[in-house]
C-alpha cells in the first residue's frame, strides 16, 4: 500500500472548548486532529462546528476505541460509522492506537499494552487488514505509553511496529512523548526506539506533556511539552525530515492563546531541526 | 500464557476492587528500573476506576 505522505504542517487537537474562537479568529493553525468518537452522532452542535471547521482547515481523524489488539471481534458498526465520518469530512488520514481497550465484556477506557509476541503480531496484522478493507485506506497506528510489559515479549516495541507496518501496510503515528514516557518507565533509550522505526511509514508525530513522578512518568497529556521531549522531537525531525506534527492536549485545557504559543514553539524548533538537516545533507 | 488469557487476566485486574493484582498475573509482567510491576498495574487500575467512576456519576 505504498503512497506518498503529505506534510500538513503544525496542527492542534480540535476541542469543543475552542470551536468559537477557531471560527471567529481563523488562527494560524495548519490543520486540526479530531477525536473520531466525538462526532459519531446524527446531527447536533458538534457536527455543525466540525463541518464549519472542515471547510476552512485540513482535518485528520484520530480514534480512541478501535481496540485493534483486543480479544473481541472488531466492531463492524463502529467501523462503518468511522467510514461514514471519513466520507463526510475527508480527513487526510485516519488513526487510532496500537493497543487494546475492550476486554471480553467491558469497555476498559484505557490504551492497554500488548505483549510483543508473534501471536500478537499476527492477531493485530490480520485485524489491521480488516479495518483497512472497510475504510479503504491505510490505518495509521500510534505507539502508546506503558507502565508494565509482558515477560513473554519476543520483540522490542520498535521491532513490533516495524513488523506490523511490513505485514499489514499500516502507517505509524509516532507519539514522541509516549516514547519518552515508556523509555523512562522501562529503561530503554528513546532515540534507539525512534531511529529504528521505518521512516517511510511515519505519517504523523504527536507532542504532549506528562506527569513526572521522579521514579516513573505518567502520560497525562495535560501539561505543556517538556524540554527532553522537545529535544527528542528535534532529533526526530533531523532524522526523518518534515513530518506533520500535532500538539495534543487531552485535559486541563488552557486558554487557546497558550496552545497557539506552544504550537509556534513547535514550528520554530521544527524549522531549526529541518534547517540543520538540510545543512548536513 | 495465550494472548487472550493474558488479556482476560489484565481485564480482571482492572475490574477488581483492589489495585493490587493477583500474584499469578503479576508474575507474567516486567516493570522497569524504578517502576515496579505493582505500581505499574496500580496506574492502570486507578485510571480505569477514575474513568468508570466519572461515567457512572
Amino acid at each position: 500500500m505504498a503512497m506518498s505522505i503529505p506534510f500538513l504542517g503544525y496542527g492542534l487537537g480540535l476541542r469543543n472548548e475552542y470551536y468559537e474562537q477557531i471560527l471567529e479568529q481563523s488562527p494560524a493553525v495548519d490543520w486540526f486532529e479530531v477525536i473520531s468518537e466525538n462526532y459519531l452522532v446524527q446531527g447536533g452542535k458538534a457536527l455543525y462546528y466540525l463541518d464549519a471547521i472542515a471547510e476552512r482547515y485540513p482535518l485528520v481523524m484520530h480514534g480512541v476505541s478501535l481496540s485493534i489488539g483486543g480479544p473481541h471481534a472488531l466492531d463492524t458498526d463502529y467501523l462503518k460509522q468511522i467510514r461514514q465520518l471519513a466520507e463526510r469530512i475527508q480527513p487526510a488520514w485516519v488513526s487510532d492506537h496500537l493497543c487494546w481497550s475492550r476486554g471480553s465484556a467491558h469497555q476498559l477506557h484505557d490504551l492497554l499494552p500488548l505483549p510483543y509476541t508473534e501471536e500478537s503480531l499476527y492477531h493485530v496484522a490480520a485485524r489491521v487488514r480488516q479495518v483497512q478493507d472497510v475504510l479503504e485506506r491505510p490505518l495509521v497506528l500510534e505507539n502508546v505509553s506503558s507502565y508494565v510489559r509482558s515477560k513473554a515479549d519476543e520483540f522490542t516495541e520498535w521491532e513490533f511496529l516495524n513488523a506490523l507496518a511490513h505485514l499489514s501496510g499500516c502507517q505509524l503515528l509516532l507519539d514522541v512523548n509516549n516514547v519518552y514516557v515508556s523509555s523512562r518507565n522501562h529503561g530503554f533509550d528513546a532515540w534507539t526506539f525512534i531511529r529504528n522505526l521505518p521512516p517511510q511509514s511515519i505519517r504523523q508525530l504527536h507532542l504532549a506533556g506528562h506527569m513526572d513522578y521522579g521514579d516513573y512518568v505518567v502520560d497525562t497529556h495535560d501539561h505543556p511539552v517538556c524540554d527532553p521531549v522537545w529535544d527528542l522531537y528535534q532529533q526526530t525531525l533531523e532524522h526523518l525530515g518534515p513530518v506533520s506534527t500535532l500538539l495534543e492536549r487531552a485535559d486541563h485545557f488552557p486558554p487557546f492563546e497558550e496552545l497557539l504559543t506552544e504550537l509556534s514553539k513547535a514550528r520554530e524548533l521544527g524549522a531549526m531541526a529541518l534547517a540543520r538537516r538540510s545543512l548536513c545533507a | 500464557m495465550r494472548l487472550t488469557d493474558w488479556q482476560l487476566a489484565f481485564e480482571q485486574h482492572l475490574l477488581s476492587e483492589t489495585p493490587v493484582a493477583n500474584s499469578g498475573f503479576a508474575a507474567t509482567l516486567l516493570g522497569g528500573p524504578t517502576l515496579d510491576v505493582d505500581t505499574g498495574l496500580a496506574i492502570y487500575h486507578n485510571a480505569y476506576i477514575s474513568v468508570a467512576g466519572r461515567l457512572a456519576a
